[in-house]
């Protein structure tokens, strides 16, 4: 008998039971205003930067990666290099999510997911609409695609407890919220 | 009148006696009608922790029959009374003893909502003794003695954490056990008490004998003590 | 004097408060942030261990179908028994993806440990790379993780950073910000030579086929998204019947492994990039692990399963505050470890069951409300009858004496005497003194 068959013929006949209900948060009733006032307040918590397109002119003269199809425009600053190289990667986020401070980042046929991961500054660009509230509303939009929940810098605690930012993914995390 | 039948503990019966008797006392001012079977002995919890469940299972069976009957079974221990009544289901021993911590009876059952003074004024610290978790006793032993006069309970830290008693774990794991009730000596000493309550004998004396011998100056104490001191 | 309190006695005091200090603000962490998260964390708890018990007792058709939507996904799935065979697994699929030589980076993962996965990779010829901070420390030191969640636990930032520097990491510095930007440059240069990565799965969705990974350091992510083939290593039991599970799950882990709403990078992982993808891995591998664990599902400590390897119970812990990790001798340490080890690996392991005072605080902070304190009485009951567990109290006297008033009654009015003799009650302590009066003599003469 091969691995998988002897595995599977020691596991027991289940019950016909069915699954408990998920556990959900109630989402409550808050206005797209009120979501974003929790959401910056975790963000900001977390450590990371609500900023513009102004910000990022002041970074012109470093190495970027940018996800395809994206208009970083101003001053002609639409550079592309080696990932590994760059210091600001500029990626789209899906969602934000209000109960977190959390950025929801699909892999899309266009997306990058090492422009959000290997430089150290991060600058994520989302709709004004894309804010849930919960992380249950976060996941039920799931796409069959990988994804990636982004909670603030990338962070670690190991040397006496003490937080330091900016381990193995960006220390910085800056948002650009754009209107509809 | 309740007739209440008394589970000692072994510990009371060996050095705490008037840990015993105040908790006579305390129960008799209730308005209960205390009674003592002199052959009683011990519960079975240290064979019963330690893993001899053939051995714990004997005294628990006579411990059982001893106390059969509807009448509450009250003891001053959250430990002894956690182990009449998980211990002895898990070993098998039927049907359940109605037996009561002394302070969960006395709130529950007893319905207590006052209680007199002190005549002079304490700053403790209280000590919740692990098994109370197994019983749910959670703040019932606070909450009683905050009806007590002349009594300030100070905030203590870490309350979750374990003196290191743990019956024969204390010999056992000696030196863990000692650690442990360091940590829990720093804690009480840092709440600037200088009394330490509790409910359970085997932390205090725990406790005692390692302040002792590391010369802190505390002074320990059972909760039915402070109750009856206030009567 | 067993093993594991000779450990506490010879710990160096440093050590010890490293790991207590530690321990004592997560579960403070702990506490602050599940009653902040959740307006009744009870119920969110006992959600929780509903839903795991249900993955324990329908594990069939969930794996079955996991495997079915993984497929359906572009990941392959392997099997493996046991530790030798999931070690075979892996190193063949290496073997087919890199030569000798190549680097392996890993991202931590307790299944890993637990199969020894490193050494069989080095012993193949590969370069292994532990890329979580704390791993890769560990590794450097050839020392082993003292702490599921936190590897590190027992070293202070002076101990890393003579490691770093005898090891040319960076020169010496006493400010974790600089160490932890030796350790990115230098595994820097891994990441972008790495061939293959190897990860853990915290949960894997039943219903999707999609494989959940937590962390805060961004290792895990490069691990899995910069080589060309990743490889994540699973116990069978971390399965979740569907999507719809996770918020729960993830919200319980965080909180209660160190106190975060969410962890840093929640990665979901659905399969390989497609063909149009800029980047990602080309081939996905999971790897299914039983080692032990149907023995534990089919026996009396099948609650332990539940556990989701948050670690709370280690930190709330005060037994395992006192040796840390490496005292419990075994991958898996602290109050689950003491369940789990001796669960997948038999009975031989039950000693380690005798290292809990019994206070149940793991009980209390389990956020799938494991009865751990039941199941390391249940060891020890096996253990002694078993015999791998040998007390040195002979608990027969006892009987003799417990079962008799009349030499219960002459027995205990000559414990006092014990004082006179050295015993291992007074090696720490003072003896216990008498109150006052006898209590069955003031009885008696009242009535």
């Amino acid at each position: 008998m091969n691995a998988r068959e002897s595995m599977l013929s020691r596991l027991p006949k289940p019950s016909q039971d069915p699954p408990p209900e998920p556990f959900q948060l109630p989402s409550g009733d808050l206005s797209r205003v009120q979501l974003w006032s929790q959401f910056h307040t975790r963000f900001s918590d977390l450590g990371g930067t609500i900023v513009t397109w102004q910000t990022l002119a002041g970074l012109s003269d470093r190495n970027w990666i940018v996800e395809p199809g994206l208009d970083v425009g101003q001053g002609g600053m639409h550079v592309d290099c080696d990932v590994w190289n760059a210091s600001v990667g500029v990626t789209r986020a899906d969602l934000a999510v209000a109960e977190t401070g959390s950025l929801l980042l699909n892999q899309w046929p266009f997306s990058r997911r090492m422009a959000s991961l290997a430089p150290p500054i991060h600058v994520a660009v989302i709709n004004e609409s894309s804010i849930v509230p919960t992380l249950d509303a976060a996941i039920e939009r799931l796409e069959r695609t990988n994804a990636v929940l982004v909670t603030g810098p990338s962070r670690t605690a190991d040397i006496e407890g003490v937080l330091v930012r900016g381990v193995h993914g960006p220390g910085e995390l800056w948002l650009i919220v754009e209107r509809d | 009148m309740m007739k209440v039948r008394l589970m000692l503990t072994c510990l009371c019966d060996a050095f705490y006696g008037e840990v015993g008797i105040a908790t006579v006392k305390v129960l008799e001012h209730v308005g209960c009608q205390v009674h003592f079977d002199a052959r009683q002995t011990c519960c079975g919890q240290p064979p019963f922790n330690a893993g001899d469940w053939k051995a714990a299972k004997q005294v628990a069976e006579r411990c059982r029959s001893l106390f059969e009957g509807n009448d509450p079974v009250v003891t001053p221990s959250a430990s002894c009374a956690a182990m009449v009544r998980e211990g002895f289901k898990m070993l098998g021993v039927e049907p359940e003893v109605p037996v009561f911590e002394l302070c969960q009876f006395l709130r529950n059952v007893a319905h207590v909502e006052r209680w007199q003074a002190l005549p002079n004024q304490r700053r403790v610290a209280f000590h919740r003794s692990c098994h109370g978790r197994m019983l749910g006793l959670g703040s019932t032993q606070e909450d009683l003695l905050r009806l007590v006069g002349n009594l300030e309970i100070l905030p203590l830290n870490e309350t979750e954490q374990c003196c290191g008693f743990g019956g024969a774990f204390s010999v056992t794991h000696g030196n863990t056990s000692k650690g442990i009730g360091q940590q829990k000596l720093s804690q009480i000493v840092a709440s600037g008490a200088t009394e330490v309550v509790g409910g359970d004998m085997g932390c205090l004396m725990h406790l005692q004998g390692l302040a002792e011998r590391l010369g802190v100056p505390l002074q320990f104490s059972h909760v039915a003590s402070v109750l009856g001191d206030a009567l | 004097m067993n093993p594991f309190d000779a450990f506490v006695r010879n710990l160096d005091p440093a050590t010890g408060k490293s790991v207590h200090d530690a321990s004592a603000t997560k579960t403070q962490q702990r506490i602050d942030t599940l009653s902040a998260v959740f307006p009744d964390p009870e119920s969110a708890r006992s959600a929780a261990a509903r839903t795991r018990q249900y993955v324990l007792d329908h594990l069939k058709p969930l794996v079955l179908s996991l495997e079915e939507q993984c497929h359906k996904n572009g990941i392959v799935v392997h099997w493996a028994r046991d530790a030798k065979e999931a070690r075979s697994v892996i190193l063949g699929l290496c073997r087919q993806s890199c030569r000798p030589g190549a680097v392996i980076v890993k991202a931590k993962s307790m299944a890993t440990e637990e199969i020894h996965l490193n050494h069989a990779l080095a012993d193949a010829g590969y370069d292994v790379v532990e890329t979580d901070l704390g791993e890769f420390v560990v590794q450097l030191d050839h020392d082993t993780p003292s702490h599921i969640v936190t590897p590190i636990i027992h070293k202070n930032r002076y101990q890393v950073a003579r490691l770093f520097e005898e090891n040319n990491i960076g020169t010496y510095t006493e400010k974790p910000e600089e160490l932890t930007s030796q350790a990115r440059r230098h595994l820097r240069t891994q990441f972008r030579r790495a061939e293959v990565g190897i990860s853990g799965v915290n949960f894997a969705v039943a219903e999707t086929g999609r494989l959940v990974l937590v962390e805060n350091e961004g290792n895990s992510r490069l691990s899995t998204t910069a080589p060309r083939v990743h490889i994540a290593v699973m116990g069978i039991e971390k399965v979740l019947p569907s999507e719809a599970d996770l918020p729960l799950f993830l919200r319980l882990l965080a909180g209660s492994a160190t106190g975060q709403r969410a962890t840093v990078y929640t990665h979901f992982i659905h399969g390989p990039r497609k063909p149009e993808a800029l980047d990602g891995p080309d081939e996905v591998h999971l790897v299914i692990l039983d080692n032990g664990r149907l023995d534990a599902l089919a026996g009396p400590y099948r609650d332990i399963l539940r556990c989701i390897r948050c670690g709370a119970c280690l930190n709330v812990c005060p037994v395992y505050r006192q040796g840390s990790g490496h005292a419990y001798g075994h991958v898996y340490s602290g109050p689950l470890g003491a369940v789990l080890a001796p669960a997948l690996e038999g009975v031989g392991l039950a000693a380690i069951a005798k290292a809990s005072s019994l206070c149940g605080a793991c009980e209390e902070v389990c956020p799938v409300k494991i009865p751990i304190p039941e199941l390391l009485l249940h060891l020890r009951d096996q253990g002694v009858r078993e015999k791998t567990i040998v007390d040195p109290i002979p608990w027969s006297g006892f009987v003799a004496v417990a079962t008799r008033a009349y030499l219960w009654r002459t027995s205990l009015q000559a414990v006092p005497m014990a004082k006179l003799v050295p015993n291992p009650w007074s090696r720490h302590r003072h003896m216990p003194r008498r109150d006052g009066r006898d209590f069955r003599r003031w009885f008696r003469e009242r009535a």
